[in-house]
C-alpha cells in the first residue's frame, strides 16, 4: 500500500494554487497521482473518460461551480475547497454531498490539512465499501432466510393438511372397528334369525308354481335376507383385528370346490369355465380368505350378467410378470372373467375403495372389493382390472408362489422325531386308536392297533419280538392298564411301554417306573409330545440293549 | 327312512330344517339342547346328526364327542352362528372332535342337502 499511489483529481483554475498544490505535494512527497482540471468543462471531459479515487475541487471555478459535476463525482469522496470568508459556501457544499472542505487561507498553510483529510476521506471510502458489502451479505442472507422460512409454512402446511386427512381415516377406521365390535356381538343371534327366514323363503319358492304372484315377494324377501348374510360376514371380515393365519396353501382345488357350490347357487343363463393349469404350487395364505376372494369376485361377474346371461371364467396360470412393479419371481395368477356390462374407465381406479358400488339399491354393500384389495394386499400380491363397457371385465389377481409346500406343515417339524420302529398301540376307544395309528403312520412307525386290552395281550404272546414299544391307555374296562403291562413283561421282561393316562387316574412317573413302565403321557393326547416321547423312548431302549 | 337329528335350541330353526328335510324325504327327530339329543339319539339310532355348537346345558363340542364314542360311524353336521362368541375356529374344532363337516350360518339349503346326501351315501 506505501508504494500504491493515489489517483486524484484536482479541479482548480487558479495559477497559483495550481502550482502552490503542486509543489507541496512533490516536496512532501505525497503518493498522489494527481490530474488537474481547470473548468467545469475541463472536468467534465476528464472525468468521463478516466477514474479517480478522490476529488479535490474548488468551489467557484471560471465557467460555473463543482456542484454543476456532482452527477459525475457519484460516490467518490469530494472535498471542497473555497476561499477565506466562504465558510457558509463550505458548510452549503458539505450539506450538498461533499465530503470534506478546505479553506484556502492566502499564505497556503491549508495544504498542511491536505493530506489528512485526503486519508480521512478514504478511510470513510473504505468504510463505507464494507459497511456496503456487511449490507449486501446480509441481505442475502435474509432473502435466503425467508425463502427457507416460506419452504418451512408449505411443509407445515402439508402436513397439516396430512394430518387432517389422517384423522379422518383414523375416525373412519374408530367408526369400523365400533360397528365390527357391535356387529360381532349381535352377529351370532343375527345369524340365527336370518337362517330360518332364507330357509323358508326358499322352501316357499320351490313350492310356487313359476307365475304366481306371491313368488315374487318371496324373492324379494329371500334377497333382502341373503344381502344381510353377506353384509354380516363383510363387516366381521372387514373389520376384524387378527392377522390371519397364513400357511401354504393351493389354489386348484380350492378353486374347484368353490366352482361346485357356485353351480348350484348361480343361474343356468350363466355358463361358468375354468381353465387351471396342472401344477401343485403353493400360496401363503387361508383357505377362508381364498374362498372369500373368489366368492365376491364371481357374484360380482354374476351380477354384471344377471339380466342379459353370459360367461364366467375362472382361470389360474404360473406367470413371471414384468411389467407389474412386482419383485422378481413366479406367481399364480388367478383370473376371474365376465362377459357382462363393463366398467368405465373414470371410475376403474374407485373400485377398490369402501361403500363404493355402482350396484342399485339392494345388491351388495359397497364392501366386497375392498375387502379382496385388503387380502390380496396381505399376501404381497396385486389386482389389475382389465375392462371394456359392454364386452366384459376381467380381474387378474397376483400371488407370489411360495417354495413351502404343505406336506411340509403336516409333518411334525423334526423329521428325526420319526422312525420305523414298531408299535403296538392299545386304547378300548376305536376313535382314539385309529388317530394314534394314523398319526405314528405318517413319520414312519409300523403301528398295529388293538381296542381290546385282552386281544392285545394274545396277539403279544404270539409274536414277543414283533414290537418294538407298546403304548397303552390306563383306563380300560377288564384290565387297567398298569396290569396290562405287568403282563406284557412277564412275557418279554424289556420291552419298552408307555402309559397313557388322564388325570384322575392316579398314576404318576413314579409309580409307573416302579413297575417298569417306562413313561407317560397325559390325556388328551397331543402329537408332539407322543412323538418326542416315543422317540425318547425307543432311543433310550436302544442304548439300554448294547 | 333315512333319520335325521337336529339339534339346536333356536326354535324356527328346528322347524325351517325339519321342512326342508321332510320336504326331501328324510324323517326328523328334533333337540332343543345335547342332553336331550343323546337321549333321543339312544332311542331312535338316527343315520346323521346336524348339531348346533353354542347351547346352553350341554355344549355342542360336547355332544359332538359323546355322540362319536356312542357310535364312531355316525355321520354328524356341526353348525355355527359365528359372530365374536363364536369364532370360527370352533368350526374347526367340530371337525376335530369328530364332526364330518361344518359350516356357518346361514347356509344355502341347496349345500345343506348337498352335504347330507354325500354324507349318506359314504
Amino acid at each position: 500500500m506505501k508504494d500504491r499511489k493515489i489517483c486524484l483529481l484536482f479541479i482548480e483554475d487558479d495559477r497559483v494554487d495550481q502550482m502552490a498544490f503542486e509543489r507541496y505535494v512533490k516536496n512532501n512527497k505525497l503518493p498522489y497521482d494527481y490530474t488537474i482540471a481547470e473548468s467545469v468543462a475541463a472536468a467534465r471531459d476528464i472525468l468521463r473518460s478516466n477514474s479517480f479515487e478522490i476529488i479535490i475541487s474548488d468551489y467557484m471555478l471560471g465557467d460555473g461551480v463543482s456542484f454543476e459535476l456532482f452527477d459525475l463525482f457519484k460516490d467518490l469522496p469530494v472535498i471542497v475547497t473555497t476561499g477565506t470568508g466562504n465558510e457558509e459556501i463550505a458548510v452549503e457544499a458539505m450539506k450538498l454531498g461533499a465530503w470534506d472542505y478546505l479553506i484556502k487561507d492566502p499564505e497556503g498553510n491549508y495544504l498542511k490539512t491536505l493530506p489528512a483529510t485526503v486519508e480521512l476521506a478514504l478511510k470513510r471510502k473504505q468504510n463505507e465499501r464494507q459497511l456496503k458489502k456487511y449490507q449486501e451479505n446480509l441481505e442475502s442472507m435474509v432473502r435466503e432466510r425467508t425463502a427457507e422460512l416460506r419452504a418451512e409454512i408449505v411443509e407445515r402446511e402439508k402436513a397439516e393438511e396430512k394430518n387432517k386427512k389422517l384423522e379422518i381415516m383414523l375416525r373412519q377406521a374408530q367408526r369400523m372397528e365400533a360397528v365390527g365390535t357391535l356387529a360381532g356381538g349381535i352377529a351370532h343371534d343375527f345369524n340365527n334369525i336370518l337362517y330360518p327366514i332364507i330357509g323358508f323363503a326358499e322352501l316357499s319358492i320351490e313350492d310356487l308354481p313359476e307365475d304366481h304372484p306371491i313368488r315374487e315377494n318371496l324373492m324379494d324377501i329371500l334377497q333382502g335376507a341373503k344381502r344381510a348374510r353377506d353384509l354380516v360376514q363383510q363387516i366381521l371380515l372387514f373389520s376384524s383385528q387378527k392377522e390371519t393365519e397364513q400357511k401354504p396353501v393351493m389354489l386348484q382345488p380350492l378353486i374347484k370346490e368353490t366352482i361346485k357350490l357356485l353351480r348350484s347357487t348361480i343361474p343356468s343363463n350363466i355358463e361358468i369355465l375354468q381353465d387351471l393349469y396342472e401344477g401343485s404350487d403353493h400360496i401363503m395364505g387361508n383357505n377362508t380368505e381364498f374362498h372369500e376372494i373368489i366368492m365376491n369376485l364371481c357374484t360380482n361377474a354374476y351380477h354384471a350378467m344377471e339380466e342379459t346371461g353370459g360367461t364366467l371364467k375362472i382361470g389360474l396360470k404360473k406367470v413371471e410378470p414384468a411389467h407389474l412393479n412386482l419383485p422378481s419371481r413366479e406367481y399364480c395368477c388367478l383370473s376371474v372373467g365376465d362377459t357382462g356390462m363393463g366398467i368405465p374407465q373414470k371410475i376403474i381406479d374407485k373400485v377398490f375403495e369402501p361403500y363404493f358400488t355402482t350396484k342399485k339399491l339392494g345388491k351388495g354393500t359397497g364392501l366386497g372389493l375392498s375387502v379382496v384389495h385388503g387380502i390380496v394386499k396381505n399376501y404381497k400380491g396385486k389386482i389389475t382390472i382389465e375392462s371394456e363397457p359392454g364386452k366384459g371385465t376381467i380381474f387378474n389377481l397376483y400371488f407370489p408362489i411360495t417354495l413351502k409346500t404343505e406336506k411340509a406343515e403336516k409333518l411334525f417339524d423334526q423329521p428325526s422325531l420319526g422312525g420305523d420302529e414298531k408299535i403296538l398301540f392299545v386304547d378300548d376307544e376305536k376313535a382314539i386308536v385309529k388317530i394314534g395309528v394314523r398319526f405314528l403312520e405318517r413319520i414312519g412307525y409300523t403301528v398295529t392297533g388293538q381296542a381290546s386290552s385282552i386281544d392285545a395281550l394274545a396277539l403279544f404272546k404270539s409274536a414277543p419280538d414283533r414290537f418294538d414299544l407298546v403304548i397303552t391307555d390306563m383306563a380300560m374296562p377288564g384290565m387297567i392298564g398298569t396290569q396290562f403291562a405287568k403282563k406284557l413283561m412277564e412275557i418279554c421282561p424289556d420291552i419298552p411301554i408307555i402309559i397313557c393316562t388322564g388325570f384322575s387316574e392316579g398314576v404318576d412317573l413314579e409309580t409307573a417306573r416302579s413297575i417298569g413302565i417306562k413313561d407317560f403321557i397325559n390325556k388328551p393326547i397331543l402329537r408332539n409330545e407322543l412323538f418326542s416321547k416315543v422317540r425318547q423312548v425307543l432311543d433310550q431302549s436302544k442304548k439300554d440293549k448294547k | 327312512m333315512t333319520k335325521i337329528l337336529i339339534i339346536d335350541d333356536e326354535a324356527s330353526i328346528r322347524k325351517m330344517l325339519r321342512k326342508l328335510l321332510e320336504k326331501n324325504g328324510y324323517e326328523v327327530i328334533e333337540a332343543l339342547d345335547g342332553k336331550q339329543g343323546i337321549a333321543l339319539f339312544k332311542e331312535n339310532g338316527p343315520d346323521l346328526i346336524v348339531t348346533d355348537l353354542i347351547m346352553p346345558g350341554k355344549e355342542g363340542l360336547e355332544t359332538i364327542r359323546e355322540l362319536k364314542k356312542l357310535t364312531p360311524d355316525i355321520k354328524i353336521i356341526a353348525m355355527s352362528g359365528g359372530g365374536a362368541n363364536e369364532p370360527e375356529m370352533y368350526l374347526e374344532i367340530a371337525k376335530k372332535f369328530g364332526a364330518e363337516y361344518s359350516f356357518s350360518k346361514p347356509i344355502d339349503n341347496k349345500e345343506l342337502l348337498l352335504t347330507v346326501k354325500e354324507l349318506l351315501d359314504q
